[in-house]
């Protein structure tokens, strides 16, 4: 489905005002409201693209999950992260 | 997966096109600005197998450096280490970041809405039927594209990083006034920044970059224009359109080098010289553009051809080029003061453009939000970057 102007602003308008007052409600504890500002960013980004196509969100969160597989594997196996990063690399083009 | 949702069908249709088989080609939707966040993905895994950074072992940090939805659609294509530390660090939204971000989002939606859209209905209207419109109209209306374009792009960078910012995170611009380049090299470090900077870091150097001779570079310089130039389409005026760059640069980087051999600095102190090197880059860059507007090259040939036949046919008014050229111009002349008085970079004075405690601020802020309403175009016209 089309995205207009109209509404992605009132989309954002939401995730703000939701955001302004989770973080006025957790003010006294930063990590949770780290946390939570997290999930409504994440929240919002799914419920973006699902509204755009569903398919959408399953390809992203494939290339996601592949590139935090890659780059923890690159991190714990350093002598074999070429290989890692090439079928990483390789995967995701 | 961008191989199989973006280029599948382009070397599908020309094997069989080759070989003379019944064409395969599948049905596929090319996910929305997927090859903006495979670059990001890419980049990120590079600089960890570089050890520039380690990885992130947040999952959710991760997913949300791919997919946070301001960049998500047409980027700018932002690093790790750029946007992970900011997201760490967050602790609450501040209203100078809002009034701030609030401030490029409208003026990116000025660009967008009331520039671009209605210089492209002028624009559709003549690449639709070329032969029907006189030369001169053809010219103007090629003109008009690289200002649409411009003002396309640059008001969704400033849109996505203007929303990026009400949210508490800094990003980098994405433009800085590209038709003032004075060549080509100088037009990529102004021009689609994060995408040039990616293919210089991630592509032009892995290659071998400037290392490995004069030859080597030019090959190098022209393999990154072509990628770049099928990065952002699967189609073959794309091609030619980063063909004709890397030509481009390769000719400048000669000319560069014949000016060293020649050790004048005639070309750099003269001012009549910076002037035409402007206007012959803009008119370079403008004739490329002609390829990447053009449905193909067919469509791109016969553009020139009329060009160059100088015929009469239908002549256009050209009220909102004008209008666009002129707010190019005024912005330009207050940037440019204002870099050679305060000694700054240009990218560093563009925002926040308008003083919000003031009340002569504030209004002029809620004038532009009411012009960006009223001089809106609201027909369906999704971004140019959007397809890519």
């Amino acid at each position: 489905m089309a995205l207009n102007s109209f509404l992605f602003v009132v989309f954002f308008m939401g995730l703000y005002i939701l955001t302004a007052i989770e973080s006025h409600f957790f003010r006294g504890n930063l990590k949770v409201k780290n946390a939570i500002f997290k999930c409504n960013l994440l929240l919002g980004s799914y419920l973006l693209i699902v509204y755009i196509n569903w398919h959408f969100a399953v390809v992203m969160t494939v290339i996601a999950v592949v590139t935090y597989i890659c780059t923890i594997g690159i991190e714990k196996h350093r002598k074999k992260s070429s290989w890692i990063i090439q079928g990483g690399v390789y995967y995701v083009c | 997966m961008l191989g199989y949702f973006k280029y599948y069908n382009f070397f599908i249709d020309n094997i069989s096109a080759l070989l003379k088989m019944n064409n395969k080609s599948l049905q596929i939707a090319l996910p929305v600005g997927m090859s903006f966040y495979v670059f990001s993905a890419i980049s990120y895994m590079v600089d960890v197998y570089r050890e520039k950074y380690s990885a992130d072992k947040s999952f959710l940090n991760v997913v949300l450096y791919i997919c946070f939805f301001p960049k998500l659609m047409s980027g700018p294509i932002v690093r790790a280490d750029k946007f992970l530390p900011q997201l760490n660090a967050w602790n609450s939204l501040r209203i100078e970041d809002f009034k701030t971000g609030i401030q490029m989002f409208v003026i990116g939606m000025f660009k967008k809405m009331v520039l671009a859209d209605h210089l492209g209905v002028f624009v559709d209207n003549v690449f639709y039927a070329p032969t029907a419109y006189s030369s001169l109209t053809v010219i103007w209306a090629t003109v008009t594209y690289s200002l649409q374009i411009y003002f396309d792009f640059s008001g969704y960078s400033d849109m996505a990083i203007g929303i990026s910012r009400m949210l508490g995170f800094r990003f980098d611009n994405n433009f800085n006034y590209p038709y003032l380049s004075k060549n080509l090299t100088e037009f990529w470090k102004r021009w689609h920044i994060s995408l040039s900077s990616w293919l210089q870091e991630y592509l032009y150097i892995p290659l071998g970059g400037n290392r490995k001779g004069r030859f080597k570079t030019y090959i190098n310089l022209f393999l990154t224009m072509l990628i770049g130039g099928l990065w952002h389409g699967a189609d073959w005026s794309f091609v030619l359109w980063g063909v004709l760059h890397g030509v481009g640069l390769i000719i400048h980087k000669m000319f560069r080098e014949w000016k060293k051999i020649l050790s004048e600095d005639v070309f750099e102190t003269n001012k009549i010289w910076e002037i035409c090197s402007i206007i012959f880059t803009f008119i370079y860059v403008n004739f490329c553009w002609i390829f990447f507007r053009a449905d193909n090259i067919q469509q791109g040939i016969a553009i020139l051809k009329q060009i160059i036949a100088f015929t009469n046919g239908i002549n256009q008014p050209y009220t909102w080029t004008m209008f666009a050229i002129l707010l190019l111009m005024i912005s330009s002349i207050m940037v440019l003061k204002n870099v050679r008085d305060k000694k700054i970079s240009a990218i560093e004075l563009h925002y926040p453009v308008i003083d919000m405690d003031s009340v002569i601020g504030l209004s002029l802020f809620w004038i532009l939000c009411g012009l960006t309403i009223g001089m809106a175009y609201y027909g369906n016209t999704a971004f140019i970057y959007d397809a890519f």
